[in-house]
């Protein structure tokens, strides 16, 4: 149950590439790198989540910790989400707050 | 429903009990997996029944860790209907002796996920998503133990 987070940053716009899984024993490492992202001065979060093979709301709630720190005009995007990775962001209603995209050139 | 059988008519085919803490979480999670992948569910209904598997476990185990010095027992079984028609289905009780905990999952509010972002409490997630992730769930104290009952078929 491992997870691998890599970092590209190109600030104002840095890329989280996570890799395995995000459940409640790494969730707090995926926390930890999203906190020190500066996230209040981002203008734009990816999540390239292609190899993320399971996410639990351990992973939801990092995700919402961040929007929430992030400017109201901040995009967080998720690229490459497998379908059921995508369908728990949608049941939980953050699809809404969440830009969901199947590849990065995708992204309006 | 799910608790319509007598507990002890209902046959165990596997089962793995450990400490309710984290040492326990990959073994927890493997016998899950174990379970899930070899049963006749479709790709999505085994990613639900793994994901409500790892939200109770995770509950259990904080629950336990902040009740207790020392890790009482946690266990996931694999239960086997006594219907053969209901063979393609997949079972599994989770049973912790922690203190009683009933999620109430007719009655979680599902509205949560309609609040704006910015107004969500850290945390609510997990036990709508276990309703939302199986066909079936439901919860029973029963002999000094939290019961919870998962199944999915299809």
């Amino acid at each position: 149950m491992t997870l691998n987070i890599q970092i590209e940053s190109g600030f104002p716009l840095v890329s989280v590439i996570v890799e395995g899984h995000i459940d409640t024993q790494s969730a707090p490492q995926f926390l930890d790198v999203l906190t020190n992202l500066h996230l209040s001065e981002l203008e734009e979060l990816r999540i390239i989540a292609s190899a993320l093979t399971f996410m639990s709301s351990a992973g939801l709630r990092a995700l919402v910790f961040a929007k929430q720190k992030m400017p109201h005009s901040a995009r967080l995007i998720v690229v490459g989400a497998a379908e059921p990775v995508a369908d728990v962001i949608i049941k939980t209603g953050l699809g809404s707050a969440v830009m969901l995209v199947e590849r990065i050139e995708d992204i309006p | 429903m799910l608790f319509d059988h007598p507990h002890d008519s209902l046959p165990v085919d596997a089962s793995l009990s450990l400490p309710a803490s984290m040492v326990s979480w990959d073994a927890l999670i493997s016998f899950t997996e174990e379970q899930t992948e070899d049963s006749p569910l479709s790709a999505a209904k085994k990613y639900g029944m793994k994901l409500a598997v790892e939200e109770l476990l995770s509950n259990i185990i904080r629950a336990n860790s902040s009740a207790q010095s020392t890790s009482s027992p946690i266990s996931v079984e694999l239960l086997r209907f006594a219907d053969p028609s209901e063979q393609q289905a997949l079972f599994l009780q989770i049973k912790d002796n922690g203190l009683p905990f009933d999620p109430h999952f007719d009655d979680l509010d599902e509205g949560v996920v309609d609040a704006p972002l910015q107004d969500r409490p850290i945390g609510g997630l997990g036990l709508l998503l276990v309703k939302k992730s199986v066909d079936h769930v439901c919860y029973q104290h029963r002999d000094s133990c939290n019961i919870y009952r998962l199944i999915s078929s299809g």
